[in-house]
């Protein structure tokens, strides 16, 4: 209990931490945005007006300080550049960036654990081992330089799945998250057929073939509890690495996503809307980090004993 | 007005285009013996998130052919934001820039060197200049406004504060059943009379927003005007013709301007309308849109500086502007303080169009829309507009088939160039607008189309655009040298330049004023 009370404190600093790095980051950008919005053709007197309704030009710790009072209120403001609630923009695009991450997460979790089991299930340690080389291969890839390749495969000449994103077509997702998900597949299919391998080639295993249970016994009882959990407290360590490579993924096959947002409030200098984007980052990135450390906690007893 | 805001499209110039240039950079220092450089360096900024390809590609190009005439150029790239912050506070030498309008008016080109202007992006001022170009803009006629302009640019060519370099063609490939659309030297995009079921085009840059008071970049005016529409509007020929209005007329002094407004026309479906006669539009709702967009910071208010009581109304010392009259209901008068012609062009802008009396403050436009144009639009999710056809639209074709033809119009956000090429190709994209960056996959060098593209029509349109290079006059010593100026302007090749880099799809430009525009042809 005192270490989940202690949990949600460290939450709560790390968000507050978070958020205000973000302002500071945002508030130190060069550039203003008042051009950008008026037009070319606005007045000084225009410019100035902006400005002061925008508050930006006042100081650096009152600006902090009304951030954030509004904040804790959960008032976002407005977009400086669209001029819409920030609150809107982000519901506007939070599904599809939540139905990307997911896919690419269920993506991982198939090829690094689901596919690697039923391969060694079925006996054949050289097809896991290239398997395994085929996805590092394609993790070297910087995700941009993926996607515009898998695209010009799998959509200009396969013709499997379609060039423009559209999101009621499931087939749509396919490519996707398998840019998204190519890097943390590569690190976590890796460090978990290691661990498999060093599982089975331990003391407890060997009792176990001595006691004559099956090897499959063996795989799902003896194997499994241990290798699954360092690596999924891999993929865990690594979700930050889904927010961000979604900046580049939706922007090549234009995704209506939180991603493409970020990148254009970072290019307008849209202050408003980047915090407000990077509190939703944080607060949900802590918030599933915590979750799932807690589910692994269940499953390995022994961490539960080491934080008791 | 307003600068064309053409926005990352892709992260990396891609590597057709930057491949070409530095083989045409190779064979230029080739054929001819580098001269020593003479005199002062110059240093060129320019916004490397604006249709960056274009923009590096061009400015590599003058870097180079300036070093074969002794001019060393060092090039300054850098972000949106940057960039006005050094323009406003005249951070800079030289700037290599973009100008283009929304309607078909020269002033538009010239309000750039007036000395109060807003944004001067050559900080030029000129008692000369500020007289020629206030006696055009206020010309009681279109002939005395021409004759100034004219010889406000004469002046400019003389004292060389921009550089013209060359103006945009612009290039769709359509797919054959789409070979109904229209587009014009503003940029104004018809899918109208498309004869398909639906049909799908892109942009590559992002959607500021969807109201169309403050629409100025090329992307919300691509969304707002399916669904919107003014008083009048330009056709394919950049003519104006008539829209919500059926006619107009100018009193004798050019002081008034009166609307009639055609009848039964109706806005889309709200919820906040009460009855059915309020979706009528009547020149009530015209008066409220206009105040309406007066109030809001929008870009364009300027078009309204001499209405009757408009800068009262601005100042926030009115409620009401005297000079915009609903005289009866289909009856719209504008009342000048002044004779000025110059309002009728202006009405061209999207800030101009017309949204209903009774639309909430607060309403939410991307939920749908609320105007008269041709289209409706359904849903926004940040990426996609999906629209469909306005049944009760008003116009219909010559033979009288009602418009628009397609009965959905599906318009994407697509930044990466090479994503919507693939799409249109496996036919997912009915129109196609070919940026640079894609220019080396679908024209050979000499610009004609390459084979695999010959089963879709191409349709080129001459913008009334501008792209030039812009001194700083207020810093020296390029600002105050007309000698080194004219050096710089001595050394551009623009026939090279529009043959090689945009293999021949452009129009080298010699004056401030592009080649098209009414009174400058």
């Amino acid at each position: 209990m005192r270490a989940l009370c202690t949990r949600a404190a460290f939450l709560i600093a790390a968000v507050w931490v978070i958020v205000s790095i973000a302002f500071l980051c945002v508030y130190a950008l060069p550039g203003d945005p008042a051009r950008l919005v008026l037009g070319q053709r606005a007045t000084p007197e225009a410019l100035a007006e902006f400005r002061l309704r925008a508050g930006l030009d006042e100081p650096l710790y009152r600006r902090y300080v009304a951030f954030l009072r509004r904040t804790a209120e959960l008032d976002f403001g407005e977009s400086l550049v669209q001029r819409r609630p920030v609150q809107d923009l982000i519901l506007e695009r939070a599904p599809q960036t939540a139905g990307l991450i997911a896919a690419a997460v269920a993506s991982v979790l198939v090829f690094s654990f689901v596919l690697p089991i039923l391969l060694r299930l079925l006996g054949t340690r050289s097809g896991l081992r290239v398997f395994e080389r085929f996805w590092a291969g394609a993790a070297v890839a910087p995700p941009y330089v993926l996607a515009v390749v898998v695209l010009a495969i799998f959509a200009g000449w396969l013709n499997w799945v379609p060039a423009i994103f559209e999101p009621s077509q499931l087939r749509s997702w396919a490519l996707p998250a398998l840019v998204l998900a190519a890097y943390p597949t590569a690190i976590v299919l890796r460090l978990f057929h290691q661990q498999m391998e060093q599982a089975f080639n331990s003391p407890y295993v060997l009792r176990a073939r001595a006691m004559g249970f099956s090897e499959r016994r063996i795989l799902l009882s003896e194997v499994l509890p241990n290798a699954l959990t360092t690596a999924l407290a891999a993929l865990a360590n690594g979700l930050a690495f889904f927010v961000t490579g979604t900046f580049f993924v939706e922007v090549v096959f234009g995704i209506s996503g939180l991603g493409g947002l970020t990148y254009d409030a970072i290019r307008n200098k849209d202050i408003a809307l980047l915090v407000g984007l990077c509190i939703v980052f944080a607060v949900s990135i802590t918030a599933i980090s915590v979750t799932l450390e807690a589910a692994l906690r269940f499953l390995n007893p022994r961490l539960r004993e080491a934080h008791a | 007005m307003s600068v064309r805001r053409h926005n990352l499209s892709a992260p990396k110039a891609p590597l057709a285009v930057t491949f070409t240039t530095v083989l045409l950079l190779f064979s230029i220092s080739c054929s001819r013996p580098a001269a020593l450089t003479q005199g002062p360096s110059l240093a060129i900024l320019y916004n490397a998130e604006e249709q960056p390809t274009e923009k590096s590609a061009v400015a590599q190009l003058l870097q180079s052919e300036f070093r074969q005439k002794g001019i060393s150029v060092r090039l300054d790239p850098v972000s949106n934001t940057l960039y006005n912050e050094r323009l406003s506070k005249g951070d800079f030498e030289a700037t290599l820039n973009l100008w283009y309008l929304d309607y078909n008016d020269p002033e538009g080109y010239l309000t750039d060197f007036y000395s109060k202007a807003g944004y001067r992006s050559a900080k030029y001022s000129s008692a000369e200049y500020d007289g020629l170009y206030l006696a055009g803009l206020l010309a009681p006629t279109e002939a005395d406004k021409v004759r100034y302009f004219r010889e406000a640019v004469t002046l400019l060519d003389h004292e060389v504060p921009w550089i013209p370099l060359y103006s945009n063609t612009e290039i769709f490939l359509l797919q054959p059943r789409a070979a109904g659309f229209r587009s014009n030297a503003y940029q104004y995009y018809d899918y109208r009379r498309v004869d398909m079921e639906s049909i799908r085009a892109s942009s590559d840059v992002e959607v500021q927003t969807l109201d169309p008071a403050l629409a100025y970049d090329l992307a919300s005016k691509h969304i707002v005007t399916q669904s919107y529409e003014g008083l009048i509007a330009l056709d394919a020929n950049s003519k104006i013709v008539p829209a919500l209005a059926t006619e107009w007329q100018f009193s004798p002094k050019m002081d008034s301007l009166t609307f009639r407004l055609r009848a039964g026309v109706r806005f889309h479906t709200a919820p906040f309308f009460k009855t059915a006669a309020e979706r009528e539009v009547t020149s009530i709702d015209v008066k409220s849109s206009f105040e309406r967009m007066l109030k809001s910071n929008s870009p364009y208010t300027y078009i309204f500086d001499h209405v009757q009581g408009a800068q009262e109304f601005k100042a926030g010392k009115s409620t009401d502007i005297p000079g915009f009259r609903a005289r009866d209901k289909y009856t719209f008068q504008i009342v000048l303080d002044r004779p000025f012609p110059t309002i009728l062009e202006w009405l061209l802008a999207p800030a101009a169009y017309v949204l209903p009396k009774g639309l909430p403050s607060n309403y939410d436009l991307s939920r749908g829309s609320v105007g008269t144009g041709p289209f409706i639009l359904q849903s926004w999710d940040g990426v996609t507009a999906r629209f469909v056809a306005n049944p009760e639209y008003w116009a219909a074709d010559e033979t009288g088939r009602r418009l628009p033809y397609p009965k959905t119009l599906t318009l994407r956000i697509i930044k990466d160039a090479n994503t919507a090429l693939t799409g249109f190709r496996q036919g997912e994209l009915d129109v196609l607008n070919v940026p640079l960056a894609l220019f080396s996959d679908v024209f050979e060098l000499d610009g004609r189309v390459k084979p695999a593209w010959h089963e879709y029509q191409l349709h080129e349109v001459k913008l009334n655009n501008l792209k030039f290079l812009a001194f700083n006059m207020q810093k020296g010593p390029w600002g105050n040298d007309l000698g080194l100026r004219r050096r710089v302007d001595e050394a551009i090749n623009r026939d090279l330049l529009v043959k090689q880099l945009f293999r021949g799809k452009a129009r080298p430009a010699y004056s401030v004023i592009p080649s098209g525009v009414p009174g400058f042809e």
